[in-house]
């Protein structure tokens, strides 16, 4: 006959099917987390990054990483819920790792208050004897699932969604206007709790600039104002590294500021305008080898213009009294009436080889070229406007000399240095405009006009 | 009485018939646990496979009275239940009821289906009430008692098809089939030469509470709920009428007319705990479950008329459902 044991239910055989049940649960718990941080390391990762570029500010930001947190975790809980193991299955995983034939599973569900006492001791000690076959570890060892690579790959590609949706929006989107710059980087200032003058001052600053009272000339200048405070700020040196990265941040966007301002006023046609037609220079020798040459030189005039831009901006920072001469240094640059004749004979060369290179293109545009204060250069003009080098747009036609000049000039023509000079003009006809059709071919009385021109 | 005691006469009863069958080890185990667990068995075979020799020898066996009726077109209710008979004792003349072969533990109804209905009926009262109605008298089955019927399925002619109500009455039905040619050899050898076997007696003249000690401890093997509701998907899953637009089992839908009753679900769980006893376990498992659907419920579906058109017959609607309908 077979004694009654199992009295202490700590001996009992289905006590291992609680210790499946609670392997089962710890498995799906470790399941539920590979699965859920990838999506939420990548959402805090794209939250940190519109923070770190000053679209959220900390709190939010805040906020919100504890809200999807808190989701995150309510949803998962509920999932655990659902998912984890209940004791039949566990006790059918137990059978199966056992061969017990459903030993175990009757002995975690039924009743035994209800089933004869013998039937179930019984069953407990076949089930004993069974349970020594079950290497715990072995039998249910953790594996990871595959929800949890396909939460990776799920998160990458969000992040890689959110790189890519960024640099299409940043390229494609119109600029902001002046004010709102302005106020973000008085935010950024703000969260970096350092400068808070200066932060003031960019809030005031944003609230000019969106001011209609405050005209054009006056938001540039108080523009350039805080460029001048941030570079005394920055030659004094004394704020620390993180904090002159921070200066020159905002001085950069500052300046950048400043040349959307000079571009949009210079735009709207105040001294300078820009011309449609193409500098043509027929008469001055072969375009051609110009155009060849020009592309070269064109890079190199980059090269050299981006070298003065730094080496003075280098300077800037070196000289102990940055602020007289970098303001000679800026309205010399910026002035534009007195450059240097080199330049302008360089610009002059490369426009026309760009030209060449690129014959769909109307308007030559240089980056890095900055935009003078006051007039305009000659290459704003107008086509007919008087400059210094010469009527703007200016064509050449064929003229024909009237009879007594054409007999002096192939006199002169034939010999050295004898110049024929006109003693009667033969008309004073006006050229027609040289935008006309053929006016360039045609051939025209010599006008009263032209006479000086002739050599 | 304890399981291992279950075991040990049941492997006993089990050899002492295999003694003189040869073959046929599931219809034998088939047989016992129908018995002891009280219900009565469907034979359905060709002539010559030993369907009466098995029962003869298990009723030695077992030590029950046993009693053969051959039905017969002709055969009336009376020829099988009794019926009164005019007697003269001491000058006086009186009626006696005269038992017929029902009234024996062990009957034989031998080709039942060629009896007509009305005959067939009279041992309907007798399997299912346990007791005989003669003459607004009644009189009681001896305990133990299990019906033993066998159906030729060869000869259709002439023939009158036990009604659904009667099979449903049948605990198992089981399927003879030839002997294989290892088992005819054999067969030849007991019954060709000389001095064949003889049966044991495994209990004593007394026998029947020993009989009935097994029977009660029958029904108190274990089963655990989550197969109970196994046992009822499965049933459930039979009727045609209970069944979603899509059922998992199309074959119910397309094929059957009316699904098993309640008596299949019991004939399953009886069987399956009489099955796990005869292994010497104290508790039911899937195996043992899916060991007597088959036997259970084959004459409790009733096909339609595609199905007997397109040739479908029970077990390979059962083949499917037990296939289908899912263990959890």
């Amino acid at each position: 006959m077979i004694q009654p044991s199992f009295q202490d239910p700590a001996e009992r055989p289905e006590r291992i099917i609680t210790q499946v049940i609670t392997r089962l649960k710890t498995h799906a718990l470790r399941d539920l987390l590979l699965m859920a941080l990838p999506p939420l390391a990548a959402l805090f990762y794209v939250g940190f990054f519109l923070h770190r570029a000053a679209w959220l500010s900390l709190e939010f930001f805040a906020l919100t990483s504890l809200a999807m947190a808190g989701s995150l975790l309510v949803a998962g809980l509920l999932r655990f819920r659902f998912s984890a193991a209940s004791r039949s299955l566990a006790a059918r995983l137990v059978d199966q790792k056992a061969a017990a034939k459903d030993r175990f599973l009757t002995l975690a569900t039924i009743d035994p208050s209800k089933a004869p006492s013998f039937f179930v001791e019984r069953l407990r000690q076949e089930a004993a004897t069974l349970v020594k076959r079950i290497h715990f570890k072995k039998e249910f060892p953790y594996r990871i699932k595959r929800s949890f690579f396909v939460s990776i790959v799920v998160s990458v590609c969000i992040i890689l969604l959110f790189h890519l949706l960024w640099s299409i929006a940043y390229r494609s989107s119109t600029p902001a206007r002046p004010s709102e710059d302005l106020r973000l980087l008085a935010r950024k200032i703000e969260q970096a709790a350092v400068f808070p003058d200066l932060a003031r001052k960019l809030e005031s600053a944003a609230v000019k600039l969106q001011d209609e009272n405050i005209s054009e000339a006056e938001k540039q200048a108080l523009i350039q104002e805080l460029i001048k405070n941030l570079e005394q700020q920055l030659a004094a040196g004394s704020a620390g590294d993180a904090r002159d990265d921070l200066l020159r941040q905002v001085r950069d966007a500052l300046q950048g500021l400043e040349r959307d301002f000079q571009k949009g006023s210079a735009q709207k046609g105040a001294g300078g305008i820009k011309s449609n037609l193409p500098d043509h220079r027929e008469g001055q020798g072969t375009g051609s080898e110009k155009g060849e040459g020009g592309e070269a030189k064109h890079s190199q005039l980059q090269d050299s213009k981006n070298q003065e831009l730094r080496g003075e901006k280098s300077g800037k920072e070196k000289e102990p009294e940055p602020g007289k001469k970098q303001n000679e240094g800026r309205g010399d640059r910026n002035q534009g009436t007195e450059r240097r004749p080199e330049q302008a004979k360089q610009e002059k060369e490369e426009k026309g080889s760009k030209e060449k290179a690129e014959s769909g293109s109307k308007g030559f545009k240089r980056q890095d070229e900055e935009i003078p204060q006051g007039p305009p250069p000659e290459r704003f003009h107008k086509a007919g406007a008087e400059g210094k080098q010469g009527v703007k747009a200016a064509r050449y036609v064929v003229v024909q000399l009237p009879d007594e000049f054409e007999a002096a000039a192939g006199e002169g023509v034939s010999g050295k240095g004898k110049r024929v000079r006109a003693k009667t003009p033969a008309s004073n006809a006006p050229l027609r405009s040289p935008d006309t059709p053929g006016a360039a071919g045609e051939k025209q009385l010599l006008p009263l006009e032209y006479r000086g021109l002739i050599r | 009485m304890q399981p291992e005691e279950f075991h040990d006469l049941f492997s006993l009863l089990e050899a002492e018939v295999k003694k003189i069958i040869v073959g046929h080890a599931e219809v034998i185990r088939k047989i016992l646990v129908a018995f002891f667990a009280g219900g009565h068995v469907l034979l359905e075979g060709v002539p010559g496979l030993g369907k009466t020799l098995l029962v003869k020898s298990l009723s030695r066996a077992l030590g029950l009275s046993f009693k053969r009726v051959q039905f017969t077109p002709d055969l009336m209710p009376s020829d099988i239940t009794g019926t009164q008979v005019l007697t003269e004792s001491n000058g006086r003349r009186d009626f006696q009821f005269k038992k017929g072969p029902i009234f024996a533990q062990l009957v034989l109804a031998d080709e039942i289906n060629r009896a007509t209905h009305k005959t067939q009926s009279a041992v309907l009262e007798a399997m299912e009430e346990r007791q005989v109605t003669v003459f607004g008298e009644t009189f009681s089955m001896e305990s133990p008692f299990m019906v033993l019927a066998t159906q030729n399925p060869v000869e259709l002619e002439g023939t009158y098809p036990l009604p659904e109500a009667q099979l449903d009455r049948f605990f198992f039905k089981l399927l003879i089939s030839p002997p294989s040619p290892s088992e005819l050899k054999e067969i030849l050898h007991r019954t060709t030469g000389s001095g064949t076997p003889e049966v044991s007696r495994v209990f004593p003249e007394n026998g029947a509470g020993q009989i009935g000690a097994m029977k009660s401890l029958l029904r108190q093997v274990l089963i655990a709920p989550p197969l109970e509701d196994y046992v009822v998907r499965l049933v459930h899953s039979t009727h045609p009428t209970e069944q979603p637009r899509n059922p998992p089992v199309s074959e119910i839908k397309n094929y059957l007319r009316f699904g098993a009753s309640p008596r299949g679900a019991q004939a399953i769980i009886l069987g399956a705990k009489g099955n796990a006893l005869a292994e010497g376990r104290v508790h039911v498992s899937y195996e043992d479950i899916a060991s007597v659907t088959y036997p259970a419920l084959r004459h409790r579906l009733i096909l339609n008329f595609q199905a007997e058109a397109e040739n479908v017959g029970p077990d390979q609607i059962l083949t499917a459902l037990v296939k289908k309908v899912p263990r959890d």
